[in-house]
């Protein structure tokens, strides 16, 4: 049998935005592909839902509900594969925290800044938003795709090159006589 | 930010300038993506050229708890989500004219609406609003929400710089009138 894989989903407790409905796709995939584990790290008034779906899918065994977890860090380094089901984002630290882990991403093609972070087939994998079907079948394809890339963190959302921006934009305002900059 | 781009670099503040005081406001102080980023934020600028207050709108949460650990003051304005209360625009006023900073720095639509005015009445130097989200559904959020988006619009040509995390989110606001 080949190496089990592992894919992980981190939803918080906006469940509307993290579209939850994706689970059954998520189970589905993971029912279809025996190499396939998901774990689902976060909490919000569908868990129980969410279970009870799993169970009538008959995907239990390979999908984990792992909680709310402080430190999320140790399952982005374990995970080959960060699946990001959001409609609708910022600049989402989720997808960054995983790049900078070196685990690729996958996510929907959402209104929002995921899709300024990703590069199709560099770091990452993009799906139509809403297409829960075709996230489903995209993460056999993106785990086996996973060799090719180099996952880093684009330069420009290092921690330090952020804090320096904001940094140079309060020195600009102070110095700045009219203030408007 | 994360998102933002100063196009002017300046050189380090020397030595000899006052440090920045700056106080971020907040909404709230758990584990949310925005939430995150100010405590990254706080916890890497330089301390001796800034020196950050953490203001939460409703309470401390466990983002506060970290903050006060890494010894940046962090002050709970005490409101319930969901609910205006002009008691906290009062607390808020007051809170300000002590530290007397040099900028205030507001965390999405209600601390920016609840920042400018209480920036405004204890003339705050500068009014930094910031924005880090980009085309969300409000529908799926308060009517509150939306109207708070909405009045940002109107006065969103008053703050002295508004910070955006995404170029989606700029163009998305600046449609809508900021």
């Amino acid at each position: 049998m080949a190496k089990e894989r592992r894919t992980w989903s981190l939803w918080g407790g906006s469940i509307t935005r993290k579209a939850l409905t994706c689970s059954s796709e998520h189970s589905r995939a993971a029912r279809t592909d025996l190499r396939l584990h998901l774990t689902l790290v976060g909490d919000g008034p569908e868990r129980e839902r969410l279970k009870r779906l799993t169970d009538r899918l008959g995907a239990a065994a390979r999908v984990t509900f792992a909680g709310h977890q402080e430190n999320p860090v140790p399952y982005m380094h374990y995970a080959d594969l960060f699946v990001s089901s959001s409609r609708w984002e910022g600049s989402p630290n989720t997808v960054l925290e995983s790049l900078a882990c070196g685990t690729p991403v996958l996510a929907f093609n959402c209104p929002g800044g995921t899709a300024e972070i990703l590069r199709e087939g560099e770091n990452g994998w993009l799906v139509q938003e809403g297409d829960w079907q075709g996230l489903g079948c995209k993460m056999t394809e993106a785990i086996d795709g996973k060799q090719n890339l180099k996952i880093r963190l684009p330069e420009q959302y290092r921690i330090e090159k952020v804090t320096a921006q904001w940094e140079d934009l309060f020195a600009n305002l102070i110095e700045s006589p009219a203030g408007k900059i | 930010m994360g998102g933002l781009v100063c196009e002017s670099y300046r050189e380090p503040r020397g030595e000899d300038l006052k440090p920045i005081k700056i106080v971020h406001l907040i909404m709230e102080l758990n584990t949310g993506g925005a939430e995150q980023m100010l405590c990254k934020l706080v916890t890497h600028m330089g301390r001796k050229a800034f020196r950050p207050m953490v203001v939460s709108m409703t309470d401390r949460g466990p983002i506060g708890e970290k903050l006060a650990s890494e010894g940046v003051p962090v002050l709970e304005l005490g409101m319930r989500l969901g609910r205006p209360a002009p008691g906290g625009l009062l607390k808020l006023c007051r809170l300000l004219r002590k530290p007397d900073p040099d900028v205030l720095q507001t965390w999405i639509y209600h601390a920016d609406l609840l920042g400018f005015f209480a920036g405004k009445v204890s003339a705050v130097k500068r009014i930094v609003w910031g924005i880090r989200c980009s085309d969300m559904e409000l529908r799926n959020y308060s009517p509150l929400t939306a109207l708070t988006a909405w009045s940002n619009a109107s006065l969103s040509c008053f703050p002295d710089a508004i910070l955006v995390n995404s170029e989606k989110g700029r163009q998305v606001h600046e449609k809508r009138g900021l």
